[in-house]
């Protein structure tokens, strides 16, 4: 500064000098200084880092040095302001770092310093002293320090103008600043004298001792309480300023503790600050706890002395205890559970932290308490979520920390789940409950969290739900899987309606919005490129038809195969659009669509909202399925586009195929009935041929008879005249036979009148020695003689007038006498039978007529007996005499040649007579019916008698009648008889010209006739011993007999042939043939009647008949008795069996057959029954015998009764079959018994047929005979649903002993399988259903086996398994089951029911053994 | 639709192979016109639709073979049958202590209880019928033994034909539109499923009766059948046959004899 100030000075010093350069030495001293204290302060305070300070300290020095350069330059005013600059910076930045300064206050100054300046260039003492008493003022009012800065200026200021009021205001400014410190030490005094006494009360006021000791260990100061104790202690030896190291050692049974005080000060003195409790006991004997405070005094950063404080603790203490307990009481109970409770501060720090939270967080207690909050272990999103949920509910903002533990303690929210990270980084949940915890007065003061580990529970639920979610998502899959499937299998109208549909399914089931569907497609050259087929809400607009591989998304699906799915879509990639609206996809899945491993299109489906897992299931399934029927759809397509073709190109040959095809079926379908007829038509062409064979050889033969007949005509000729007199012979032989009878009757007569007079006398009994029962046969006698009698008279009145032995009376009869006396004939007659009867003779017919009366009134009685007799009661009978119609035609040429005809009608309404019967009625032995004979008597000659009596009247008699309405019998007689006439015409018998020929033997032409000859056996005929068998052939059709015949020699037989029935009866009868073929239709007697005629004779009985015939009547056939009836045409095939059959009774009679019956009348039926047969029989009556018999005879078959009377017929067969040398004859059982059950199936096992006697039976039995004896001719009995095979079965252990129950109802089943177990000495028991083998299992457990067969009645053996394996004890019972199925599902069927093993039939009995030997092992 | 008999036989040999019916021997026109009858009811367009559905729906499957095998009886159908199994057969049956019957091909069990009520009226109680067929619903049916009781008049008419001695509503009850036939009928009847192509003999029988069966079976078919009824037959027992079927054309014509021409009644002798 004096280097400033001597510039200056050199500057302005014009006239001044050594004077001045004095004042500039101490100027610059005194700038020296001042920079020199600058630099000092900057120092220090950068040392005591107060470095605003010393920055601007040396911002100071700075102004300081520039101001000295300003100074010494001359720029004096210049300077002036730096130094004013720098001195306002520095107060103000001490002031103001100091903290001392109010904000304005430093303004005052550089203010006042400014103004100072601007006036110092004018009147510059004015303005100095201003602002020195400004300065005083200053200073002396709140800061000295700042009067020391006026110091340099105010030297400055002297160095330049010197001046007294200057240097005076200098040391008013001084003055001022000294009173301003006396009067601030003084102020201080006084409060210091204050405080003190208001400390002294208030330390005399506690209750507390307070002692205060200086470093030489005295007391300083001591409350009253102190002091009191000490008094009372020590009385007034100690009081301030006493030594308490010497007041303790000297007192006496001091406590121990106090001892250690002075070490206490010494470390006090140290500067440390301490404090311990004590317990001790008071005067009064209670313990007290005492807290001892040692504080150290600081004056001026040095220990000056200590200050003692000593409270009494002990209620403090007390209370504390009692917490402490209860506090481990709640601590035990806290942490004993496998709870985690937390209790929280209001500050959010979590203040206790329980054992059980430390198991469940994994956290240790210390780790957590007061640095964690319970929300910092949540996870934080779950904190943001619960946050909004919170806020929503709360409708008051909730922060995602510790105020959702205030909220929802506040809120009552009982239960919470938090998601929580262990201290392991485990994941767990917690359940949660917060409470606030309030103290007494209500406030809140924390919250307490008590949670348990949720999370296996949670996890449990979860795994639930999960499988729940799982079931219903795979539920809901499949429905829509099969709906789709139900959608692809429905035809729609077009392929693009289907796809259509199909798009529309999918993306409806998955709520997708909007859906495109690709399909592969092919151009023409062959390259693949996706079209679109179908949409779902499609924008047609910006949806492209037809895409290339690897062209957008699609196209790039298409070419990975790999689904696309886009979560977060662009908002313009798509929209999905409404009429309304529209809206971005959240998602969308891109998928292709596959059919194996072949890409058949690609689906686009947008969605609103993300598609779930399961969707993409849902949709990766239904492509699959959409897949496989695209391709079915497109090879369908490929097939109908090539079928389109090839229609196109065949249409012609189309239409002609599907004629044939029509045709080709038609045909197809009849095949069967068309085969049938085929072959038939084909046996009936071989006939044809036979038949036109034979034609042709009738053809030659009528050419030959034609000669032949030219030539016989002659002989004819001759022959007729031979005739003739051959009649005339005959007619006398007639009269002869008649005069014969005539005579004959005559004998018969005599003795009939003794037998008639003697009976009639018996019956009248006048001796009265018969009984009534002799009368009787008197009077049957009696009639009985009569109506023979009446018999011969008619005979013999016939035989008379047919041998015209008749006398006529010819003479006048009056027409009266006739009426006369047939009304009294039958007036009597008429009253009797209650009938009306009337006589009538027309006007002019004259009185009389000629004739013979007797004749013709015995005409007329019995044509009116005959009346009555068929006239009921209340009828009508009348004779009427009339003249005849002359125009009338006679069949009499009398009635003819005569002029006038009298006509004698007898009327009747009786019964009358059917048109077909009126002829018969006049023959001999005839009436209408059969049956009137019975019911109205008589012999049936009458009208016979009066028909010819009328003809030899010369008349003729006349019948109409009608069925039910009466008859009217006519005698037409000439009025005159002329004798002569009526005689002449006798032998020509006009009446009825044509003679009946009977049937005629002889109508065969001579040549067939010899050709019957021909076919004549040419053997003997002799029955008895025939080389070759005999068969007689009854035919009448020539050729086929001629071929039957070839056929018959060609087997080996004779044949024998004739054409009508009578001869082949005779023929039987006299050849006994072997057997018979017989035609039913045959001249003559028929077939039938031949057939009942031979077995009426016992003798040809039993020939075998075996019809042929164009007659189906096979019923009657068997009827009879025919062994074999064929229907013609007859094929050669059945010819020959038949021969075969024939043949075959001849091999039967080897075999020699035991009848064992005890009835003989039995034994004999059958024997003969079977001896027809030619079998030989042999005959057995009673058990023993037949042992004996077959012992002897060894027989093929043994036919038994069951009731024998020495034994049981079953014990009989037992015997027979279990005998090895006779077990091989066939048994069969003949009874009349109705078996049981069980007896049939004992008897099954031991017999080869039982038969039951009924109608049949007889049949039966020698079908079996017959059945048996062919098997034994040929060896071996068929098997059938067992094969038994040859193998032996070797190996494996015995099974000897072993149960094994056989339930089957098929008997060769049981008898084969049971047959082949015994061998292997396994015992075996059958049933015969299910019920049957539960019955047998219950009694017999120890069964080791069960062979069980399926299909049986009652139960079956699904049912016999199923209960068998329900059955505790038979669980593991080894069941096999035998089935005659082999289907896949069969097997499984039995082994469901609880089959073991399986065998189907017909069963191997290989294998049979081998799965027995395995499951008996 | 058509279907060539390539395609039939594809599907048959397919069918075969995956449920274990054999059709193939089943005459060629009439499995045709089974098939094309069951896609048409079923809206079966093409044969590559059917071979679809029918191999990958077992559900379709068991209509398939209730559509292919005919079901079509009556009870007493053609009366004479039963006329001469009265007069012909069951006499003889009547010598048996006890008889089986077998009724291959029941279908829904009319004629098995036409023969029920038949036997019953010729005091035939010591028989037997088993009656069986390839269908499992139809055997179900037969044994539920319930008919519409529109059809009861048709067959009653058959019964008086057939001369049966009594009343023919003694055999059933009807209500509600349905016929059910009395049970005691039922009580020697066995029911069962049982395929005559596969299957093999399971008992043995006095009379087996199997009409109108034949006839959907070609010739090698047909002659396996009657093997397995001769197979299945006693000695002497009777076959009895379909009118339009014929023993005439098989290798085994020869061991049975004719009983009934007109009415394919046949015994066997060897």
């Amino acid at each position: 500064m004096s280097q400033n100030v001597s510039g200056a000075t050199g500057y302005q010093g014009t006239g001044a000098n050594s004077a001045i350069n004095k004042k500039a030495k101490i100027t610059h001293l005194f700038t020296l200084l001042a920079v020199g204290v600058a630099v000092l302060y900057a120092i220090i305070a950068s040392l005591l880092h107060f470095y605003v300070l010393s920055l601007f300290c040396v911002g100071i020095v700075v102004a300081f040095g520039s101001c000295n350069l300003l100074n010494r330059y001359g720029y004096l005013d210049m300077a002036r302001i730096c130094l004013i600059l720098s001195a306002d910076a520095f107060v103000f930045y001490i002031s103001g770092s100091l903290g001392e300064a109010s904000s304005l206050r430093p303004l005052y100054f550089p203010l006042v310093c400014s103004i100072f300046m601007l006036f110092d260039l004018k009147d510059v003492n004015k303005i100095v002293a201003l602002g020195a008493v400004s300065l005083g003022c200053l200073a002396i009012g709140e800061y000295t320090h700042y009067a020391l800065f006026l110091i340099p200026f105010i030297s400055q200021n002297t160095s330049q103008i010197i001046s007294s009021s200057t240097f005076f205001a200098s040391i008013a400014t001084s003055i001022a600043c000294i009173f301003y410190l006396v009067s601030v030490n003084t102020q201080s005094e006084k409060y210091l004298d204050r405080e003190r006494l208001n400390n002294k009360s208030i330390i005399d006021n506690t209750d507390d001792i307070i002692l205060l000791v200086n470093r030489k260990y005295e007391v300083e100061v001591m409350n009253i309480a102190l002091e009191r104790s000490f008094k009372r202690m020590f009385g007034d030896k100690f009081g301030i300023g006493s030594n308490v190291v010497d007041m303790i050692n000297a007192i006496d049974g001091i406590p121990p503790q106090f001892k250690q005080w002075k070490s206490h000060y010494d470390r006090a003195f140290t500067g440390e600050k301490f404090s311990f409790e004590e317990k001790g006991q008071a005067p009064t004997g209670d313990f007290r706890y005492l807290e001892t405070v040692f504080n150290p005094v600081l004056r001026g950063g040095e220990v000056t002395g200590v200050a003692i404080f000593i409270h009494d603790i002990t209620a403090r203490k007390n209370l504390e205890e009692s917490i402490k307990r209860l506090n481990a009481g709640q601590k035990a109970i806290i942490d004993g559970g496998n709870y985690s409770i937390i209790s929280v501060g209001l500050d959010g720090l979590v203040t206790s932290f329980n054992k059980g939270s430390e198991v469940i967080l994994g956290y240790r207690a210390d780790e957590i308490i007061g640095k964690f909050g319970p929300h910092d272990l949540i996870a934080k999103k779950q904190l943001m979520l619960v946050a909004r949920q919170l806020t929503e509910t709360l409708g008051t903002p909730v922060a995602p920390d510790f105020d959702i533990v205030k909220a929802i303690a506040e809120s009552g929210i009982r239960e919470n789940e938090w998601y929580v990270t262990t201290k392991s980084g485990q994941s767990i949940v917690l359940s949660s409950s917060i409470t606030s915890l309030r103290n007494e007065a209500g406030d809140i003061f924390g919250y307490l969290i008590i949670s348990t580990d949720n999370t296996e529970k949670k996890n449990a639920e979860a795994q639930l739900q999960k499988a729940a979610e799982e079931d219903r998502r795979r539920v809901w899959v499949n429905t829509g899987i099969a709906d789709m499937g139900q959608l692809l299998r429905m035809r729609a109208e077009s392929r693009s309606i289907f796809y259509g549909n199909v798009v529309q399914f999918v993306a409806g089931y998955i709520d997708a919005r909007q859906a495109n569907l690709y399909k592969v497609a092919e151009d023409e050259k062959g390259n693949h490129y996706l079209s679109h087929v179908a949409g779902y809400a499609t924008d047609f607009q910006k949806t492209k038809k037809v895409l290339q591989f690897g062209e957008s998304l699609v196209g790039q699906v298409a070419m990975e195969l790999k689904t696309s799915l886009l979560k977060d879509v662009p908002t313009d990639y798509i929209k999905i659009n409404s009429s309304l609206g529209e809206a971005s996809p959240a998602s969308i899945a891109i998928m292709p669509i596959l059919f194996q491993d072949k890409l058949m299109g690609v689906i686009e489906l947008a969605s609103l909202k993300e598609f779930s897992p399961v969707e993409m299931e849902f949709m990766e399934r239904a492509n699959t399925v959409f897949g496989a029927s695209i391709d079915l759809m497109d090879r369908q397509d490929h097939t109908q586009m090539l079928l389109r073709d090839s229609l196109e190109l065949n249409e012609k040959l189309k239409t002609q195929e599907e004629e044939l095809r029509v045709g080709n079926e038609e045909l197809t379908e009849k095949g069967n009935l068309l085969q049938a007829s085929e072959e038939e038509l084909r046996v009936q062409q071989e006939e044809l041929i036979h038949i036109n064979e034979s034609m042709e050889e009738k053809a030659t033969l009528l050419e030959e008879q034609n000669e032949a007949i030219l030539a016989k005509n002659a002989e004819l000729e001759s022959a007729r005249e031979a005739l003739k007199l051959k009649a005339e012979e005959l007619e006398v032989t007639g009269r002869y036979k008649s005069e014969f009878l005539a005579n004959m009757s005559h004998e018969l007569r005599t003795p009939l009148n003794s037998i008639l007079i003697l009976s009639k006398l018996l019956a009248e009994g006048n001796e009265g020695n018969l009984n009534a029962k002799q009368v009787e046969f008197a009077h049957v006698i009696q009639k009985s003689g009569t109506d023979l009698l009446n018999l011969i008279n008619d005979i013999l009145d016939l035989s008379k007038i047919e041998s015209r032995k008749i006398d006529l009376e010819i003479e006048d009869v009056p027409f009266s006498g006739v009426s006369y006396s047939m009304n009294s004939l039958f007036v009597e007659l008429a009253k009797e039978k209650e009938v009306q009867f009337e006589v009538s003779i027309a006007h002019g017919l004259g009185e009389t007529f000629k004739g013979d009366q007797v004749r013709t009134e015995q005409i007329l009685k019995n044509l009116l007996s005959n009346a009555f007799k068929f006239t009921p009661k209340q009828g009508k009978v009348s004779l009427n005499i009339f003249k005849a119609d002359p125009k009338e035609v006679y069949k009499n040429p009398h009635l003819s040649k005569s002029a006038h005809n009298i006509c004698f009608e007898v009327k009747d309404s009786g019964i009358g007579i059917s048109g077909e019967k009126q002829e018969l009625i006049f023959e001999a032995f005839r009436q209408a019916d059969g049956s009137t004979s019975r019911k109205y008597g008589g012999t049936g000659l009458g009208l016979s008698i009066s028909k010819e009596l009328a003809l030899i009247l010369g008349g003729e008699l006349r019948l109409v009648s009608k069925s039910g309405e009466g008859s009217a019998f006519t005698l037409i007689l000439p009025s005159v008889f002329d004798p002569d006439s009526a005689r002449s015409n006798d032998v020509s018998g006009n009446f009825d010209p044509t003679p009946i020929v009977p049937p005629n033997p002889a109508v065969l032409a001579p040549s067939d006739t010899k050709m019957l000859e021909s076919l004549a056996p040419s053997g003997s005929q002799g029955a008895a011993k025939r080389a070759k068998k005999l068969v007689l052939i009854i035919e009448d059709d020539v050729q086929f007999a001629k071929l039957l015949k070839n056929q018959a020699e060609e087997k080996g037989f004779d044949a024998v042939v004739t054409e009508r029935g009578e001869q082949g009866l005779e023929k039987i009868q006299e050849l006994l043939p072997d057997a018979v073929l017989l035609d039913i239709g045959l001249p003559g007697m028929d077939g039938w009647e031949v057939m009942r005629k031979m077995k009426e004779n016992p003798k040809t009985s039993l020939i075998p008949v075996h019809i042929m015939s164009g007659n189906d009547n096979q019923h009657l056939g068997t009827e009879l008795g025919a062994a074999d009836f064929l229907l013609k045409p007859v094929s050669l095939q059945h010819l020959n069996a038949v021969f075969d059959k024939i043949q075959a009774n001849e091999e039967l009679i080897k075999q020699k057959i035991l009848i064992v019956e005890d009835s003989q009348i039995q034994s004999i039926i059958v024997k003969k029954m079977l001896s027809n047969k030619g079998l030989d029989c042999i005959v057995a009556d009673n058990g023993e015998k037949a042992l004996e018999m077959i012992a002897l005879h060894r027989p093929g078959i043994v036919i038994t009764d069951l009731n024998l009377p020495d034994m049981n017929g079953a014990d009989l067969v037992k015997q027979i079959k279990s005998n090895p040398d006779t077990s091989d004859i066939n048994i069969i059982i003949y009874t009349g018994k109705d078996l049981g059950q069980k007896e049939n199936e004992e008897l099954s096992r031991y017999s080869d047929a039982i038969i039951i006697k009924s109608a049949k039976s007889q049949e039966r039995l020698l079908d079996e005979t017959t059945l048996f004896l062919k098997k034994v001719g040929k060896g071996k009995f068929p098997t059938h649903s067992v094969s038994t095979s040859a193998a032996s079965f070797v190996g494996g252990a015995s099974l000897k002993g072993k149960k094994i129950l056989l339930v089957d109802d098929d008997m060769r089943n049981i008898f084969a399988i049971s047959k082949v177990l015994e061998n292997e000495e396994l015992h075996v028991i059958v049933a015969n259903d299910g019920k049957e083998a539960l019955q047998k299992l219950e009694s017999q457990p120890d069964v080791d086996m069960v062979l069980m067969d399926i299909m049986m009645p009652e139960m079956d053996g699904y049912e016999a398994m199923k209960a068998i394996r329900g059955q505790r004890e038979h669980e593991k019972l080894p069941i096999i089951a035998l089935t005659a199925k082999a289907m896949k599902g069969d097997r499984d069927k039995c082994m469901d029911a609880g089959a073991s093993d399986y065998i189907s039939k017909p069963i191997d009995i290989n294998k049979l053994m081998s799965l027995v030997r395995v499951w008996l092992s | 639709m058509e279907i060539t008999n390539i395609e039939k036989n594809e599907l048959l040999g397919l069918v075969k192979n995956l449920y274990g019916y054999d059709f193939l021997g089943y005459s060629e026109a009439s499995i045709k016109r089974r098939i094309i009858r069951f896609c048409d009811i079923h809206k079966i367009e093409n044969y590559f639709d059917l071979r679809h559905h029918l191999l990958n729906e077992p559900e379709l499957f068991s209509d398939f073979v209730l559509q292919v095998t005919v079901n079509i009886t009556e009870m007493f159908r053609d009366p004479s049958f039963f006329i001469a199994l009265k007069e012909k057969v069951l006499p003889s049956l009547a010598t048996y202590p006890h008889c089986k019957i077998w009724h291959a091909g029941c279908s829904t069990g009319e004629e098995v209880y036409s023969m029920a009520i038949l036997l019953r009226e010729q005091h035939l109680t010591r028989a037997t019928i088993f009656a069986t067929d390839i269908n499992a619903e139809v055997v179900g049916h037969a044994r539920e033994a319930t008919y519409s009781s529109k059809l009861m008049k048709a067959y009653t008419a058959n019964y008086i034909q057939a001369q049966g001695s009594h009343a023919f509503s003694d055999y059933y009850t009807a209500n509600y539109d349905m016929a059910i036939m009395n049970s005691p009928l039922k009580k020697n009847i066995v029911f069962s499923v049982h395929n005559l192509v596969s299957d093999g003999s399971f008992n043995e029988f006095n009379l087996i009766v199997c009409r109108n069966v034949l006839i959907y079976f070609n010739k090698d078919l047909q002659e396996h059948v009657i093997k397995l009824f001769y197979d299945s037959l006693s000695p002497l027992g009777y076959l009895a046959l379909g009118p339009k079927e014929s023993l005439f054309f098989s290798k085994y014509r020869d061991k049975f004899e004719v009983v009934d021409k007109h009415e394919k009644i046949y015994r066997k002798i060897e």
